[in-house]
């Protein structure tokens, strides 16, 4: 019975030495999955979408999302994020909607509690929702003309808009009560609104400077007390207006804090151009 | 051979020495493959992610809370900078939830607690105090005090998710979802057809707003509302040789900015929404009184007062300011082109 005991002993010594010697691998898979909880991870994700319909189908689904137009699109976005453990210094990389028109574009850059940089590229389309008919001709050129023709009869146009942006901004801690931030961001936004006028319909459109045609369904009948310059009803003249302005935005603002006081001395300037 | 009982116990020990060794031996290579992670940097200590975490995290640990953990992969786990906390930072020493002196099957709470689940003893002014202990030294917060989610008892961690690694609050894309939780009248709004491409993230409540305090309305992110809508819709701004008021009073007197069923995020459709301020062309129109065409009587100018289209704006088309300096026709006072 004793020879067993002392067997059984060793035994176990043999098999708790054992299980300790294969929990050295063990304890490097925990120490990457400790790692995957607790340490910055980088992603990156595609992807691929059908819509259904057409674009006119779409016009609420698609007024920003950048799918109006065709059917098929892809997708794919990338996170890059890289924390220095030795010095604290943060790089993060971000990339959304790549492969639609809505596509943006993120940087940043940080030593914490001492300085931060970022850039920023940003596109933002807005699709018209209603699809205008309209007599202009020419829309996307130099040579904007209107023919004179009944409401209804010219061409259907549906309008956008879309903004691209590019930005960057800076921190600095001067002293722990003391910081100075700044920032610039630039944005593009080009493309066409809708705009018009009310017309007057005259019968005769041909020999009346103002006059258009109008289609008896169309028309509002202006009375004769109103009826001027031959004027026999209204209609509504839909045209784009194309745009193309720029917006520059600029802040610079330097902080003091203490336990009780907190000033901020700043300048904002904005410039716009067409 | 029969062992005596000490020849037992040297032996035993022996086996066990000889793989401790072995194991000892193989371990530091195992570490060595990943010694940038939080948690190998601090192995000899036992913090698992924060300085000094060992005295939770020996219960917290990834089994018992991993969503936890990932406090590590935020700004609050780097531990190069030495301003960022401990456990017990925020959530107090606590001990007697450590100890647990009664031996009590259920312990009590640590002294400070953020989550709801917890029966929140602890108040929204002194949980924001435990991070405006830090934070309050940034431009960003200096009109937290007295600002509209102060004095509401919104407290940091109503929006903020300090504990997850990407805090939904601030990513463009996700930030709404954490407003809308409260401001559901605004949730309501973004869902009509004409607004802002909030739920497509490509602008963000914080775009406009600071919710942490500012010095203007609303929580506007610049001095008044027309300063903020300027930033981005800046040729409405003039200045204007012809203007209209309410756009450098108040851009909210027509547009609701959050969203409308009317095009252009207008409060209403012209002609209705102008002539809350302004007579109509004539005395009544058409359309008002189930008619196709205006009375003789009430021509109003020119004749033309339907409201098909644009409405109003079909002639007025610089609504916003005209920098037309005539003074004859078409009378570029009234915002006509």
């Amino acid at each position: 019975m004793n020879a067993r005991k002392t067997d059984f002993r060793l035994v176990l010594n043999l098999v708790g030495a054992v299980c300790v010697a294969l929990s050295a691998p063990a304890f490097a898979q925990e120490s990457e999955e400790m790692a995957k909880l607790t340490k910055p991870e980088s992603s990156i994700t595609g992807g691929g979408t059908y819509v259904s319909g057409d674009k006119r189908d779409r016009a609420r689904f698609g007024q920003y999302n950048g799918m109006r137009d065709g059917n098929n699109y892809g997708n794919f976005d990338f996170d890059y994020t890289k924390r220095d453990e030795a010095t604290g210094l943060w790089t993060i990389l971000q990339g959304r909607d790549l492969l639609l028109d809505t596509r943006e574009l993120n940087f940043s850059q940080q030593l914490q509690g001492n300085w931060k940089i970022t850039g920023e590229y940003n596109s933002i389309v807005r699709n018209y929702p209603n699809t205008i008919n309209t007599a202009l001709q020419g829309i996307g050129t130099n040579n904007l003309t209107v023919t004179r023709t009944a409401p209804g009869t010219g061409n259907d146009v549906d309008l956008k808009t879309k903004r691209e942006g590019i930005g960057f901004s800076g921190e600095k801690w001067l002293s722990s009560m003391w910081q100075f931030e700044t920032s610039f961001k630039t944005e593009n936004k080009t493309g066409a609104r809708i705009f018009g006028r009310a017309q007057p319909c005259n019968a005769t459109a041909s020999t009346t400077a103002n006059g258009y045609a109008c289609a008896a369904a169309t028309a509002v009948t202006v009375p004769a007390s109103a009826a001027t310059s031959g004027a026999t009803g209204g209609a509504i003249l839909l045209l784009p207006q194309p745009i193309n302005y720029t917006m520059n935005n600029f802040d610079a603002k330097l902080n003091y804090h203490d336990d009780k006081l907190v000033v901020s001395a700043a300048y904002y300037g904005s410039w716009f151009s067409v | 051979m029969r062992l005596t009982s000490s020849g037992r116990r040297i032996a035993g020990s022996l086996f066990f020495l000889v793989f401790l060794g072995l194991w000892t031996s193989v371990l530091p290579s195992a570490y060595a493959a990943d010694t940038s992670a939080p948690g190998a940097a601090t192995a000899s200590s036992k913090d698992i992610v924060l300085r000094g975490d060992a005295v939770c995290t020996s219960c917290h640990d990834e089994g018992d809370g991993p969503e936890l953990l990932a406090i590590g992969k935020t700004k609050h786990g780097t531990k190069a900078d030495q301003r960022t906390p401990t456990c017990i930072s925020c959530h107090g020493e606590s001990d007697k939830h450590v100890k647990n002196p009664g031996g009590a099957k259920k312990r009590l709470a640590p002294d400070v607690t953020f989550a709801a689940r917890f029966n929140n003893k602890t108040s929204a002014n002194e949980q924001t105090g435990a991070c405006l202990t830090c934070h309050k030294a940034d431009s960003k917060r200096s009109h937290w005090e007295g600002s509209i989610h102060q004095t509401r008892d919104v407290a940091c961690s109503a929006c903020h998710t300090v504990h997850a690694a990407k805090d939904k609050v601030l990513a463009k894309k996700t930030q709404f979802e954490v407003c809308f939780t409260c401001h559901k009248e605004q949730r309501a709004q973004f869902n009509r057809p004409s607004r802002h491409p909030i739920l497509e993230g490509k602008v963000s409540c914080s775009d406009c707003h600071n919710a942490h305090g500012t010095v203007g309305p609303k929580l506007m992110k610049r001095d008044s509302v027309v300063e903020t809508c300027f930033q981005c819709h800046m040729e409405k701004r003039g200045p204007f040789v012809r203007p209209h008021e309410p756009v450098t009073e108040d851009c909210g007197t027509c547009h609701s900015p959050h969203g409308t069923t009317v095009e252009n995020m207008l409060k209403a459709r012209p002609p209705f929404l102008c002539n809350e301020c302004h007579s109509p062309h004539g005395a009544a129109m058409p359309q008002l009184t189930n008619q196709s065409a205006p009375p003789a009587l009430f021509s109003g100018k020119t004749g033309v007062n339907y409201t098909q289209g644009r409405g109003c704006v079909n002639c007025h088309t610089e609504v916003h300011g005209s920098n037309n300096p005539t003074s004859r026709g078409p009378n570029p006072q009234f915002l006509l082109r």
